[in-house]
């Protein structure tokens, strides 16, 4: 049977750690955990929160992701990407927030309205209305990209398509955003 | 960079809308502090390796305790080590200094809901609840929400973070209906903390949505908060006895009786299991107690550890000498029925111990570009842990009902793996083999044949995505049933702390 050691890093000054440095030294030392928490939580409260919609249904999934996270984080091995890693487990919360759900779901819990509509409100009340003429799992991608940043390849990892899929499918979801766009022009 | 089929305007809106306002910076630094007091008990589970110097007094703390342990035996060395890090059964470590909690556990039960208050403490920096809700018609019962403390009108502390984990009645494969929907709720609640002075408040709970009826609307509970250090050793510690040199050992586990509690109302053992480096999480099964007078004394329950589950990690002790090995003693408490007090000599028997081998080996299952539900894949894969020897001979492609613990049953695509080899060795029985998940994959329930024996691993897809080709599979640990029996006899004093007056 092998052991298997966290790896270990010496990290220079100037260098921020990588992810799968972090989490190998969270397996010594666990307030190196700190480290992910800070670097990851706005990204995973943002892609929350435009998930489900408001502040606190965005807290809760957030600190049951990172619970989730740290009681799974001594069976991650660094073969893939820890974002991916933690944003499949993010989805999965969102999923759960949805079922458990006994009033009806409007419109505006799926896709909420922006919290801070800045100067031009009129373009993104538009942008709006054409995001609820996509489907779910399109929704979900554009959510992962602009609400999570992740990667095309992180999110090749979350929905299990290669990176050229995601690339692919990310090509034709901006064509069909524009010709959306273009039809509430004319 | 996104692609530039689409107007910049249409891209730079996106990021527009997406972007969600900014956390409360207090939720933030309430959630770190959380999880790392969680992190203290969840990733410390390896001795450190000498590479630094705060290591190096890590190592020389750690053989103090190992010193501490054999001269004033490991029971007071636990009750002090559970003071110093302030663990607290199904909650986790939090800071005891100046706080309170409830003695004992709340519970009522109306319209054939129970709903129980198993922990409250209020610390100097946060109030956590743990309770639990069993009944029907309990849809949203579960919701963040649903619990409010405040201590007098108008107030009401502001939640933090929140686990709620749904409870599922028990079913066979052939009879579970395909979404049940839970029959309670396990819920892990943060509030911010309570101010200092009070210690009466009023816990209610609302279950919003929920089919309970009118009646049903709030439950509210007045408590009194005790200070900590009277709940946290209990008054069973303070009035127990402990043995001496109580313990017994097989295939390497041993098993020590640290600590008893016994009086009219309960018997409360806690004892120490010491595992060998890569064995963790040991649970004892078929224990009984048994007294010289011929009584036989079932567990009534498992006395709350570790999610009410689990044995805690006390100590990893580092090698006596260079390259030797590493041993883990796990704490665990076991509440049996009363005992007989003219008694005076008591046996505990377990026949097996529960185990989980770690293990790091893995290896590709090539499933070509469509894999299909009923496809089989030959496989010649061997491995062992600690030389317990495992051949996997077929994989197969079926469509099965995924049961996780945070989320609801459902069907799922999944690989079956084969053992074929013997499921008993020197009296070790293989239980379970683990998958490590990666990705969109979730460890799904084991199945073992009763007529052929064949023990039968799953890997589930979160999505009904195409799993990757080559898809390959890392066996993560092992649970062994390790046959006993352990036997461990100690005295009982003529007259126990309980009676004293």
């Amino acid at each position: 049977m092998r052991q298997i050691d966290p790896p270990k890093v010496e990290l220079t000054a100037g260098e921020p750690p990588s992810d799968d440095d972090l989490v190998g030294r969270s397996r010594d030392d666990p307030q190196a955990f700190a480290a992910i928490y800070q670097r990851y939580v706005l990204k995973v409260y943002r892609y929350a929160h435009a998930r489900v919609g408001d502040t606190a249904a965005a807290e809760d999934v957030t600190s049951q992701v990172f619970f989730d996270a740290l009681v799974a984080l001594p069976r991650y091995h660094a073969r893939g990407s820890f974002a991916a890693w933690l944003f499949s487990i993010a989805r999965r919360r969102c999923a759960d927030h949805f079922r458990r759900r006994t009033d009806p779901i409007r419109p505006d819990d799926v896709w909420p309205p922006p919290a801070d509509p800045g100067p031009d409100s009129e373009t993104l009340g538009r942008l709006r209305s054409v995001l609820e003429m996509l489907s779910e799992k399109e929704r979900d991608l554009l959510t992962l990209r602009y609400a999570g940043e992740l990667s095309h390849r992180e999110i090749g990892h979350v929905l299990g398509k290669s990176e050229a899929a995601i690339k692919m499918a990310m090509v034709r979801l901006m064509r069909k955003l524009k010709a959306l766009w273009e039809t509430q022009d004319g | 960079m996104v692609e530039h089929e689409a107007s910049t305007v249409t891209e730079k809106t996106l990021w527009a809308h997406f972007r969600a306002p900014d956390p409360d910076s207090e939720f933030l630094a309430a959630l770190e502090k959380n999880l790392l007091a969680r992190a203290d008990v969840v990733l410390v589970r390896r001795a450190p390796s000498p590479r630094f110097a705060w290591r190096l007094a890590l190592i020389a703390a750690a053989l103090t305790l190992v010193g501490a342990v054999l001269t004033i035996g490991p029971g007071r060395v636990w009750a002090a080590l559970q003071r110093w890090a302030g663990y607290l059964p199904g909650i986790g470590v939090v800071e005891l200094s100046e706080a309170r909690a409830l003695p004992a556990p709340v519970a009522r039960t109306s319209l054939g809901v129970t709903f129980t208050i198993e922990q409250l403490v209020a610390s100097p920096d946060q109030t956590i609840v743990v309770a639990r809700i069993v009944g029907a018609g309990l849809r949203g019962a579960e919701s963040p929400w649903a619990i409010r403390i405040g201590w007098s009108r108008g107030t009401s502390l502001r939640g933090r973070a929140w686990m709620a984990d749904p409870i599922y009645a028990a079913c066979d494969d052939q009879n579970c209906p395909s979404e049940p929907e839970p029959i309670g709720y396990v819920v892990r609640a943060a509030f911010e903390a309570l101010p200092i002075e009070t210690n009466r408040v009023t816990l209610a709970w609302t279950a919003p949505g929920s089919d309970l009826g009118d009646t049903s609307g709030e439950w509210s509970f007045d408590l009194e908060l005790q200070p900590i250090d009277s709940v946290a050793s209990g008054q069973w510690m303070v009035n127990s006895y402990m043995p001496e040199d109580a313990r017994d050992s097989h295939h390497g586990i041993g098993l020590v009786v640290t600590r008893v509690f016994q009086d009219s109302q309960a018997t409360v053992v806690e004892m120490q299991m010491e595992t060998p480096d890569g064995v963790a999480l040991p649970s004892l099964h078929g224990a009984q107690l048994i007294s010289t007078l011929g009584t036989v004394y079932l567990p009534s329950r498992v006395a709350p550890v570790d999610f009410d589950m689990n044995p805690i990690p006390l100590v990893t002790t580092t090698p006596l000498e260079p390259g030797g090995p590493t041993r883990t003693l796990w704490l665990d408490r076991q509440l049996f029925t009363p005992g007989q007090p003219t008694a005076r000599e008591m046996t505990l028997r377990a026949e097996g111990i529960q185990a989980s081998y770690e293990s790091d080996f893995e290896f590709p299952v090539i499933l070509g570009e469509a894999p299909a539900v009923g496809q089989t894949f030959p496989l010649d894969v061997s491995f062992d842990v600690g030389g317990f020897l495992i051949h996997l001979d077929q994989a197969r492609i079926v469509e099965a009902t995924l049961w996780e613990p945070l989320a609801k049953p459902r069907r799922s695509l999944t690989i079956e793996l084969h053992v074929d080899s013997p499921i008993e060795q020197d009296g070790r029985r293989l239980r379970e083999i683990w998958l490590d998940p990666q990705f969109n994959q979730v460890h799904a329930d084991p199945f073992m044949d009763p007529t052929t024996g064949i023990l039968t691993e799953r890997l589930a897809w979160d999505t009904v995505f195409t799993p990757l080709d080559p898809l390959t599979l890392r066996i993560d640990r092992v649970v062994l049933d390790v046959e006993g029996p352990w036997v461990v006899n100690w005295p009982v004093p003529e007259i126990l702390p309980a009676e004293r007056p």
